[in-house]
């Protein structure tokens, strides 16, 4: 298998690693939108990317590759301010739902992705398209 | 983090939702009763929102993070009620003042609306959960 196609698939695991959490965090905030007192939280997937293909330029292929360890730790959570309303709560369920839409897309995106790779990889293997 | 946990918020969402509503629809229902069981007129109801965890005692950082709702307790009006002058009415006081709920129509069917809208938001969630996880699906096939 070449290098670029196992890289290509360890991303896009990790991507939708991230972006399944993040719907999570994102849910959180859409079902407490009238708790009084919530502050909004958000997952940030910065500098993942370049931080997993950096860790990719392995020279041995039998080091350990970045796919182990869970997936909390690697991203950062942030609680955001305070919020203005009178109940205190910071979520603005509007931005929050399209964001919601938006991730999933993002994953559903990466899913299809992933399995074109696949079959791809059946075409390699079986030498028929179907 | 599973997907589960997903579904998991937005049903505790969509649960905590229609508390509003069955509170909303009680609070005008009885706009006009004079008499209940604990005396007196009936008071509004209000649910009262707090957060719970996901995932049980073994749950990583990010359930530990995220959080579902739950309705914490029903608060009770504490605004005294609204007094008319009725005489005819067979709960009127000695004075002729019969004492009505403090229910606003306004107030409960912009309530209602705000209830029904964040219902709408919580299917999202879990029609958003169940594409993902449909996508996740349709990768080895």
């Amino acid at each position: 298998m070449p290098e670029i196609e196992k890289s290509a698939v360890v991303l896009l695991e990790q991507a939708m690693r991230f972006r399944a959490a993040r719907q999570a965090v994102l849910s959180s905030n859409v079902a407490n939108a009238d708790t009084p007192g919530y502050r909004r939280v958000e997952l940030e997937f910065k500098n993942q990317l370049d931080e997993a293909a950096h860790r990719l330029a392995r020279t041995d292929a039998s080091h350990l590759g970045p796919a182990g360890g869970g997936p909390a730790g690697d991203y950062t959570l942030r609680v955001g301010p305070r919020g203005t309303r009178p109940d205190k709560n910071g979520v603005e369920l509007d931005a929050e739902l399209v964001a919601l839409n938006r991730n999933a897309g993002a994953f559903q995106d990466q899913a299809a992705v992933l399995a074109r790779l696949h079959v791809l990889r059946r075409i390699a293997v079986t030498g028929e398209a179907r | 983090m599973k997907i589960s946990e997903i579904v998991d918020i937005g049903v505790s969402g969509l649960l905590a939702q229609r508390a509003r509503m069955a509170a909303t629809a009680s609070n005008l229902a009885n706009a006009q009763t004079t008499r209940t069981p604990e005396g007196g007129p009936y008071r509004r109801r209000d649910p009262v929102f707090t957060t719970s965890a996901v995932g049980g005692p073994f749950a990583d950082r990010l359930s530990r993070a995220v959080r579902k709702v739950e309705v914490a307790r029903v608060a009770l009006d504490p605004r005294p009620a609204l007094t008319r002058f009725d005489p005819g009415h067979p709960d009127a006081d000695d004075q002729g003042h019969v004492a009505l709920p403090r229910v606003n129509t306004v107030e409960e069917l912009s309530n209602m609306m705000s209830a029904s809208r964040a219902y709408q938001a919580n299917l999202l969630i879990l029609r958003k959960a169940r594409e993902m996880a449909r996508a996740a699906l349709g990768i080895g096939s």
